[in-house]
């Protein structure tokens, strides 16, 4: 067998000039061996196709006998665990994807609501099993749902995944200790953020802005024992947060450095807080 | 009976928004009819004539407040009460929607029973 495909391959690659039985024959051969390849893509792509239409029907199923249940439920006093008491452990993807939007969207008691759905049911577990597993995608979901839904118990896990040498796994547990307002995390936040070779200034802002504005004060009580980089950056949210009590502080740093992009931030912010005690130094 | 059912217009491309919102609000016995974009919003105000418009600010095709403003210019339309519901929670903005003349503004994130009592307020 192996001395006939070595003879074909010779064959084929010219090496041996082959008769006409011979050109015929591999010619079969080769149409032979595209059409099994065609055929396994062919089988490969439906099967996908099944499966993919199977999580459909599944999920639209699923969909159909829960939402309206979910609906009632929200802003309700209902005990979640009951509207979670027939729904398989399989299915809870589906229920967070309706959740997932509606986070953004609701406040008061609608917002309430679906925290007790993450933080006081079963999904509680399935998604710390997320948070715990090495996949990205996992991961970045759990972190989501603990940091929408204020959830203090997993600050330590998440604070363990900012070292991660994946930047979508740092933004992500990085935004949900921020929205958690886990103060005790904000320099290790800054600190982390210099080994994510792909995170831009802006979205550390932005991370940093999720925190409530009692961060300020935090990152004014560090802001000494920073470098430039990071005292940019905290000075960029006294200035968002308009946090005058660190104007002192912020001239100090305004007459001492010769840093220009940190010279610059100090400059904004006195401008913004309307540091009178800056414009001598101006 | 279906009738006396008071008839509100819902302009929102937030799929998930809709169906909560549509849910609660044909509970609480309205008649509701949704877009998901701006296209044809203001041609159906005109030809239908809702009780009540539920616009989103930022829509495809056709923005809430181009809406707003179409609907108030028009004295065929200009009556009907508008609520605009946006993300935005701009003080400019607010005032640009209210000085054209929407009755009521809701910045997400909102609570649907704060959406229910101002629609019930308008809608009497």
């Amino acid at each position: 067998m192996k001395f006939y495909f070595a003879k074909n391959l010779a064959l084929i690659s010219g090496i041996i000039v082959p008769s006409g039985d011979q050109l015929l024959f591999i010619v079969a051969e080769v149409i032979i061996f595209l059409l099994i390849i065609s055929l396994l893509l062919v089988i490969a792509i439906l099967i996908i196709r099944l499966f993919n239409h199977l999580g459909d029907k599944r999920k639209t199923d699923f969909l159909s006998h829960w939402e309206k249940r979910f609906y009632d439920y929200i802003g309700s006093p209902t005990d979640p665990n009951k509207l979670l008491s027939d729904v398989k452990t399989s299915e809870y993807k589906y229920l967070l994807m309706v959740i997932r939007d509606l986070f953004s969207l609701l406040d008061g008691k609608d917002l309430d609501s679906l925290k007790k759905i993450i933080n006081e049911t079963s999904i509680y577990n399935y998604l710390l099993k997320d948070l715990k597993s090495k996949s990205t995608r996992r991961v970045i979901r759990a972190a989501y749902f603990f940091g929408a839904a204020n959830n203090q118990n997993v600050k330590a896990i998440l604070f363990g995944h900012l070292y991660s040498n994946k930047t979508d796994v740092f933004i992500y547990c990085a935004r949900a200790l921020a929205r958690i307002n886990a103060l005790e995390y904000a320099s290790a936040i800054l600190h982390a953020s210099r080994f994510q070779k792909e995170i831009s200034t802006d979205i550390l802002i932005s991370i940093l802005l999720e925190f409530k504005s009692d961060v300020c004060q935090y990152l004014l009580e560090r802001l000494k024992f920073e470098d430039d980089y990071s005292k940019g950056i905290s000075i960029q949210i006294f200035r968002f947060h308009g946090f005058r009590e660190a104007a002192n502080d912020v001239l100090e740093i305004f007459q001492s450095s010769t840093n220009k992009k940190l010279l610059v931030e100090c400059i904004k912010y006195a401008g913004t807080v309307e540091c009178i005690d800056a414009i001598p130094h101006l | 009976m279906a009738e006396n059912k008071k008839k509100i217009f819902y302009a929102e491309d937030s799929d998930s928004l809709v169906k909560l919102m549509t849910y609660k609000l044909q509970n609480e016995g309205y008649d509701i009819i949704v877009f998901t974009n701006g296209e044809i919003v203001y041609e159906s105000v005109v030809a239908e004539k809702p009780d009540l418009v539920i616009l989103d600010l930022m829509m495809p095709i056709k923005d809430g407040l181009t809406i707003l403003r179409e609907i108030k210019s028009n004295p065929d339309t200009s009556n009907i009460p508008v609520i605009m519901l946006t993300t935005n929670a701009e003080e400019d903005t607010i005032l640009k929607a209210l000085e054209t003349g929407a009755s009521e503004y809701i910045t997400k994130p909102f609570s649907t029973a704060v959406l229910l009592a101002k629609i019930k307020k308008i809608l009497g």
